[in-house]
């Protein structure tokens, strides 16, 4: 798993690409609770459009990541593809219910 | 060397160190053993995910001070009389796994259930085992 990080727009954006799961969740919590510490109540943006694995462990750490962001007033915005297979977790666990999901980077900056 | 000629085998099995490094490989072995059997790409993803959580789970309760220790993984693909086919696989690990739900641990086995039939946990004196039935696919 990678993450980079980028500025659009005056939003952080965390392009993540690769597997979440037991193993590499650390260094994404780690990476998205730094972004919402310093967005200085801006919008964070997590682009999951490449990740090809989301496992439960994953989806733990983004209900922890958007709930930090409620606190810090600093919204997370998820950005995850309908037709690929992170989306089904996703539904599984009631999550598109909880997280602010976007379907572009585009989209959540303009949200 | 695997002659092109000779059909995909119908078992798999793996023994692998209880650590989230394993994961990648264990998702990685069934998506390519499942590929080869000509399953659908939507039922792959749910017994890969479903492996993956349950090898997740053995590996969380894997005492750290356990150095050495193994997750065992086995899967076969049967028929039914119907001709449509199925996998049961079977993750295996030490006698202190409690694969039942604890706090955020219920996740887990929830997506478990949800890309499985069936779900079954047998303890032993020396571990124990969670037994997982797929969802049936079409003849090959």
């Amino acid at each position: 798993m990678t993450i980079e990080r980028d500025d659009r727009d005056g939003c952080l954006v965390l392009v993540v690409q690769g597997e979440v799961d037991l193993s590499t969740g650390g260094r994404l919590m780690e990476a998205g609770s730094a972004a919402l510490q310093e967005s200085a109540r801006q919008p964070v943006i997590l682009d999951l459009t490449r990740v090809d694995f989301l496992s439960s462990s994953g989806l733990g750490l983004l209900v922890a990541l958007h709930d930090d962001g409620r606190e810090l007033g600093a919204p997370l915005r998820v950005v995850v593809d309908p037709d690929r297979p992170v989306i089904r977790p996703i539904r599984t666990m009631g999550l598109d219910e909880v997280l602010s999901l976007y379907r572009t980077v585009d989209e959540a900056i303009a949200a | 060397m695997d002659s092109p000629l000779r059909p995909p085998d119908d078992v798999i099995s793996m023994v692998l160190m209880a650590d989230p490094v394993s994961l990648s490989v264990v998702r990685e072995r069934f998506r390519r053993w499942l590929g080869a059997l000509c399953w659908p790409q939507r039922e792959i993803d749910d017994v890969v995910m479903a492996v993956n959580e349950a090898v997740t789970s053995a590996v969380e309760h894997t005492h750290p001070s356990a150095v050495g220790a193994e997750v065992r993984v086995a899967a076969r693909q049967y028929a039914e009389p119907d001709g449509g086919r199925r996998v049961i696989v079977a993750v295996a690990a030490g006698e202190h796994w409690t694969p039942e739900p604890e706090g955020f641990e219920g996740a887990g086995l929830l997506m478990i259930h949800a890309c499985m039939d069936a779900v079954e946990v047998t303890r032993e004196a020396d571990g124990v085992t969670m037994l997982l039935t797929s969802a049936k696919v079409a003849p090959a």
